[in-house]
Formats: C-alpha cells, structure tokens, sequence
C-alpha cells in the first residue's frame, strides 16, 4: 500500500467502513511509516473532539411529553372517526373547540374524552395560520400545485381556479387529521386564509352538520367527487357557502 | 388496525430516535425553537406515514422524514426562486489530506467545533453530523440523505477538509 493509498482508505478505515483485508493493510503501512502514524494520529484527534457528548444535542426536557400528547390526539382522532356514533357529538366538539382556541392552541393539547374531527380540523387550521406553516407548495398556479401532491399521497385533489370569483389560491400543503395524511389547499378571501382539507371520502359515519362554527370560525363539510372535504376559516358563514358552492361547482 | 395499536406501535419503533431527530434537526435549524418546531412536525408527519415503515431502522426512517420537512420548510422560505442545485465542485477542498501540525487539535474548545460545523454549507453538515455525532453507517446515511454511498464518502471528505481548514484558522486566533 503507497502512501497516497493509505491517505484515501484513512477515513474509511477509521470509520470503520473498510473490509478486513483492506484493515491489515492499512494497520501495516502505518506501523512501518512514520509519517501516515502521524496523518493517523491527526484524523483520529478530529474525530475524538468530535465525540465530545454536548455535541449530541438531545431533547430537552419537557420535549417528549409534548410530542407524546400530540400524537395521541393526533390518534384519537381516527378513532374518533372509525367510531361513527362519536363523530359528530355537537356539544363535546364546542367544548373543546372553545378549550382549543383560548388555549391559543399551537401544539395538538386534547381534552381526555378525544377530539372530534370537526375540533381536529379546527386546530389544524389554526395551527397553519402560524408563521412558515400555511403551504408547502407556495403557488396560485393550480397546474403546480394539484401535481405536487402526487408522490406524497395516495389521492389527487381537485384544485378549482376560483382567482376571477374572488378567491385566489395560495397553495397546498400535507397536514395531518384522525393520524392520517390530507391534503390542505390553501385559498384567499381578502385578508381571510381558507383552508380546504381534503381526503378520500368513507367511513366518516352519519351525515355532519352544514356547518360548524365556534368562536369566530366556521366550518363547512361535504362529500364530492369521492372525496371528503371540509373548508375551514374566520371567513362570515355566508361567503364561506358562496365559496364552498363555487368550489362543487368546478369539481363537477 | 386499532388507533390504540398502532400509536402503541409507533411509540415503541420510533420515540426511542426522539434524540436522534432533535440532533439532526437542532443541526440543521441552528436554533433550539426551530429545533423542536421541526421535531414535533415531523413526528406527526412519521405517525401520519407510519403504515410505510417496513423497515427495522426506525432511527434512520424518521431522521429521513425529519431531514425532508427541513428541505421542505427551507424551500417555503426561499418561495419560489429556483435554488441552484448544490455544487459540491465549489465547495471542494482542494487536498484535503490534514497537515499533522496543523491537525493535531488538543487544545480545541468545544465552542470552536460548534461554531466551524455550523458554519459548514448545510448539505455538508448534515453528513458530518449523521456520521460523526450520530454514528451513522455510511449506507444508513446514504439512506438517510437519500444519496448514493460514493456522494457520502466524498461529502465526508470535503465536510472534514472544510472544517480542518476552519480549526485551523480558529487556533490561530481567527487568522486564515
């Protein structure tokens, strides 16, 4: 083995990637070259500083606890749709979409009896209102965005051009309901976001209500196109259902 | 199956790499309030995706995860400017080979290291950071990035050579 050899087979060897006839070689030279032991002695020092432990930047504390509950809410949610006669309890829902938005939710934080969709959507609409988390694919090109999810879920969405109606889109981005991948198109009413969350339609149980409102927001399900829907925003109700007509109309 | 059964599932294949998602995200973010933002999004994203873990490296399946809401979050925040596919060429260090003098770093501060691997250009980083901090295998990186094995080494490489460099002028007191 030259020294130039041994120079490219160091690090490999050092991180313990060489095959063991590669290893013997490597562990000859050095012992019968002085300068490649010092090359040696200077990668491993690298190394060594590396492995200092406050490198290893773990989880805070508190970290954990957090994420469990969120994904425990998270899946309650699609026990709480698999369970049709839960699903639409009208009182535990204002319950808990009033604890949801004083709480000025960020992170899913659910009450013990489980959330109902309609909370769920709620909270995920208010968490993409955050900075940074309303799309994923920022466009109100529908020919960008609807291709987008592609590869990322199992469904295409309909994405309707609404731009001359007064509701241009946003975009689109993946979010998370009942533990399951939707889609999220993004559109906007003046200074009002709507988000359309969308999914394969079955086994949602009995029919919704028209629309859900709490607290300055308001909700409106469907089915269309085999599809499950639920647009959501602080949008007045009225336009909300001008906007939802004017969506089923396109998907038609 | 039951939502009980496969949360319980989850909890028990990938919670156990929460550390490992907060490092490779505290890393990339360069901020402990990004840090657990993108921790807690991703994990929801790995429960949501959960049915495609087949695999029996959960570490290495959620890190992926982890490292492509970063990408993605990061594409959000440069909107929609197309961003130059990553050069390795520009970023290459000539002859990396270390100089033993100037390498044998006994007296580095931890503080030094923090500063010279943040400072790395993010795609070297992240490799260095699985590979050195997190002890990844070189397939179990490739894995991770998404790359080929050759593209780690040679990532590995320029991310040492870089960093050597950036020790180098720190012990020097900033000199270059």
């Amino acid at each position: 083995m030259t020294c130039r050899e041994l120079g490219d087979a160091l690090p490999v060897y050092l991180d313990g990637e060489l095959p063991p006839d590669a290893v013997l070689e490597v562990e000859r030279h050095v012992r019968e070259c002085a300068a490649c032991a010092g090359r040696l002695a200077a990668e491993r020092s690298l190394r060594a500083a590396l492995r200092d432990r406050s490198l290893r930047r773990v989880a805070p504390p508190g970290l954990e606890e957090k994420v469990r509950r969120s994904l425990r809410a998270a899946s309650a949610g699609a026990s709480a749709r698999r369970a049709p006669r839960s699903a639409w309890l009208p009182i535990a829902a204002s319950v808990l979409l009033t604890a949801v938005v004083t709480a000025g939710l960020a992170r899913l934080a659910w009450a013990p009896s489980g959330p109902t969709l309609a909370a769920e959507v709620l909270s995920a609409h208010l968490r993409s209102l955050q900075a940074d988390h309303l799309t994923d694919v920022p466009s109100s090109d529908r020919h960008t965005v609807k291709p987008w999810f592609d590869g990322k879920l199992t469904f295409s969405p309909v994405v309707p051009d609404l731009s001359a109606e007064g509701f241009p889109l946003e975009g689109g981005r993946l979010d998370v309901l009942g533990g399951r991948p939707v889609a999220a198109l993004v559109y906007r009413r003046r200074l009002h976001v709507i988000n359309v969350f969308v999914w394969p339609a079955g086994g949602e149980g009995p029919a919704p209500p028209p629309t859900v409102s709490e607290d300055g927001y308001h909700l409106i399900p469907w089915t269309g196109s085999g599809m499950a829907h639920w647009a959501a925003s602080d949008l007045d109700p009225a336009e909300l259902r001008r906007f939802v007509d004017l969506f089923q109309a396109r998907e038609r | 199956m039951a939502g009980d059964e496969r949360l319980e599932l989850f909890e028990r294949a990938i919670l156990p790499h929460l550390d490992a998602a907060h490092n490779l995200a505290r890393w990339l973010t360069r901020s402990d309030h990004d840090a657990e933002d993108l921790v807690q999004d991703s994990l929801l994203r790995a429960l949501a995706f959960f049915d495609g873990f087949h695999g029996t490296d959960g570490r290495a399946w959620l890190l992926a995860i982890v490292r492509n809401a970063f990408y993605t979050s990061v594409g959000k925040a440069r909107g929609r400017e197309a961003t130059a596919p990553f050069d390795e060429e520009l970023h290459a260090d000539p002859d990396p080979a270390p100089d033993p003098e100037e390498a044998l770093m006994r007296s580095l501060e931890v503080r030094d290291l923090e500063r010279a691997i943040e400072e790395l250009p993010v795609e070297f980083r992240e490799i260095l950071v699985l590979r050195e901090i997190e002890d990844l295998s070189y397939r179990q990186i490739a894995e991770v990035a998404g790359i080929p094995i050759g593209t780690v080494m040679s990532r590995l490489s320029r991310a040492r050579g870089l960093l050597r460099r950036r020790l180098a002028g720190a012990g020097e007191g900033g000199a270059r």
